[in-house]
């Protein structure tokens, strides 16, 4: 493989002022010895990689322009054509508020630059249930295609104390570990901050992954997704789908915890817009489908129906759904819920056909994380925030008009996996 | 061996030192051309033997010229878009490409792109868009005879028609495309222009959302000289 690398060096060669070098210098700055380096830039001419220029230089070829057909995700949503001239409907409502230009800053990571094997650190949050376990999942994944770069992946569960966290994060510094990955365990707390800025005094680099801790400042890099759009998009589907008007239930995930606080605040606002939704209770669940049944039960048990269920995430939307159904309520009875992700939301909706709006928050960038702290060890530049593609699930028919589906949850739903399978979670094309 | 599922134009196969060049172009053009979740899946339609295969998506996907988008499916990845960025003459990092695109995306629903415009139309990175009847580009897509019915040096913006000829999957299809320019290659000979923009089956309606929409955008164009490499 390692012509891969060689092919690699080359073509970073030429760039900026560079667009054609001689070969022998080629060869020099990439370190590749000269009889079998010509013969590999006779390759990649003869495949149009390189071009030969005048005197003896090369530059870029046309495969290499070729390159650049690349679509961000493989598979296709919903209503794509080849060009039918099928009629069309307009679209719903722009899916974001403003564009956050924090996403185009790219930071040079030459100074964290090691050679592999390298040792990597994640301290993870918890992995109390599916989402976390499956974002753990996928980073391992990412982590054992990798084997032969890695002397060690350490990882951590702090069970959702910062304070565990903080003492996994010293401990990952003191052994050493050539950069950590952390999932926080809180988004204000003294200790962790602390911890935090000591890996970072280490020189030791820190990439986030989905929960942050008093900013973004200290990290080299965030991965992420828009909680806002989760909160605010599926908020305005629940108050369309009732027409303005009804009592709703929202249950968040695990209070202190930032995807939770940003989703509560996005939807919040839809709803206060809103004069004929009333707000009945915001709850916290921990994200757990058992915290989400007692606490419906609960509200059950007192004849308070809410008109519609607003969950952050399909982990207590599983547990919601569930006691309304133990209650009896099924089929079109059961009121609309908003909660990806989970494998169990799409087909309990599915086949009690009642209407859902999931938008599915991605385990996979737990990868994506690890892709990024190969990058910062290889001194890569990389962006400052990198923000993973969310996916709009709703049941067919129960579109509305500010929100369409990339897909309907009757497609999304995998009937041979299990009910904890989280969806979007990179280990498995669809 | 069935070497080039894009039809990309690539040469016949040449005598050659080592088959790493083979390889390497035909892996990044297959999963740019169709989904591709596993180096199991590639071998096969690659009929290239799987232990190599594997080895093989790992490595560049260590270097970078491959990665995983969120279901699992392999995609290229940002070394070989600043490949071929540097050979169409930029020097904005492609990751900064990605997000423009997704929020082009985002906002109008249509199909959302980055591209080369110099005498055609080259599309980089895109995402499909999630309107009924969005378009879909096929491998290695390139525009040409398009001559914009709007075209306005003071903000960059160029409106084009364009006639998609029939497919053995779809038919001719008349599209609309807007973009906004990015980023000029100043040593140039004629006009080259990396821009960002939105695609679209032709019909009577009012751009005025997505000219706005790409007018925000290019406010930002000043953050796109980050350096890079």
């Amino acid at each position: 493989m390692k012509s891969f690398a060689r092919i690699d060096a080359i073509l970073s060669c030429f760039h900026g002022e560079h667009r054609s070098r001689r070969s022998k210098d080629v060869l020099e700055r990439c370190r590749i010895p000269r009889s079998s380096g010509h013969k590999l830039i006779n390759d990649m001419v003869a495949h149009g990689l390189l071009a030969r220029g005048a005197r003896g230089r090369i530059e870029l070829g046309a495969a290499a322009r070729e390159l650049m057909f690349a679509p961000m995700k493989a598979d296709m949503p919903l209503r794509v054509s080849q060009g039918s001239k099928l009629g069309r409907s307009i679209a719903g409502t722009p899916r974001r508020l403003t564009f956050d230009r924090s996403l185009l800053d790219i930071v040079e990571t030459d100074r964290y630059r090691r050679t592999p094997p390298f040792s990597i650190g994640f301290a993870n949050a918890s992995a109390s249930h599916p989402w976390r376990r499956a974002m753990e999942r996928s980073l391992r994944a990412a982590a054992h295609r990798h084997a032969p770069i890695l002397s060690e992946l350490l990882v951590t569960n702090a069970h959702n104390d910062p304070e565990v966290q903080a003492e996994n994060l010293l401990d990952m510094a003191a052994r050493p570990v050539d950069l950590c990955i952390l999932s926080a365990a809180a988004e204000k707390d003294p200790a962790l901050s602390g911890a935090i800025r000591s890996v970072v005094d280490a020189g030791i680099p820190i990439i986030g992954v989905d929960r942050i801790c008093g900013g973004r400042r200290h990290l080299v890099s965030f991965v992420t997704a828009s909680d806002e759009m989760v909160g605010r998009l599926s908020a305005l589907w629940l108050a369309e789908q009732l027409r303005g008007e009804g009592k709703i239930l929202m249950l968040c995930g695990l209070q202190g915890a930032s995807p939770c606080t940003i989703r509560l605040k996005a939807a919040s606002k839809v709803f206060a817009g809103l004069p004929g939704i009333e707000v009945i209770a915001v709850e916290y669940t921990d994200w757990l489908a058992e915290r989400g049944y007692e606490i419906v039960r609960g509200y059950l048990a007192r004849n308070l129906v809410p008109d519609g269920v607003w969950c952050d995430s399909g982990l207590q939307g599983v547990g919601s759904l569930t006691a309304f159904m133990d209650r009896g309520i099924r089929g079109g009875d059961l009121p609309p819920h908003t909660g990806g992700e989970m494998n169990m939301m799409y087909k309990l909706a599915t086949t009690e056909k009642m209407p859902l709006c999931g938008i599915d928050y991605p385990p996979a960038m737990g990868a994506v994380s690890f892709q990024t702290a190969l990058d910062t060890l290889y001194g890569r530049p990389i962006p400052k925030v990198i923000e993973c593609n969310l996916e709009i699930v709703v049941t067919r028919g129960h579109e509305t008009k500010s929100v369409r589906a990339d897909i309907h949850a009757e497609r999304k739903v995998v009937w041979n996996k299990s009910d904890d399978h989280v969806h979007a979670d990179g280990l498995h094309g669809r | 061996m069935d070497a080039d599922p894009g039809d990309l134009g690539a040469p016949a196969a040449p005598a050659l030192y080592t088959g790493s060049t083979t390889r390497l172009l035909q892996i990044v053009r297959l999963v740019a051309a169709k989904p591709i979740s596993t180096s199991y899946e590639l071998a096969k339609a690659l009929e290239l033997p799987v232990s190599s295969t594997y080895l093989a998506v790992n490595e560049l996907e260590r270097l970078g010229w491959l990665t995983h988008d969120e279901d699992g499916n392999l995609v290229v990845g940002p070394r070989a878009q600043q490949v071929a960025l540097s050979a169409v003459g930029y020097r904005v990092p492609p990751q900064q490409l990605a997000p423009i695109v997704r929020y082009l995306r985002d906002q109008t629903g249509e199909t959302a792109f980055a591209g080369h415009l110099g005498a055609d139309l080259r599309i980089g990175a895109f995402l499909h868009g999630f309107n009924p009847n969005s378009v879909t580009f096929a491998p290695s897509e390139r525009f040409g005879d398009i001559a914009p019915m709007l075209d306005d040096p003071d903000t960059g913006l160029r409106h084009f028609h364009a006639l998609r000829p029939a497919a053995a999957d779809s038919p001719e299809t008349r599209v609309e495309i807007l973009t906004a320019t990015l980023s000029q290659r100043p040593d140039a000979a004629r006009s080259e222009e990396l821009v960002v923009g939105v695609c679209w089956v032709e019909r009577k309606t009012e751009i005025t959302g997505a000219t706005d929409l790409l007018l925000e955008v290019l406010k930002h164009r000043d953050a796109l000289t980050a350096p890079v490499q």
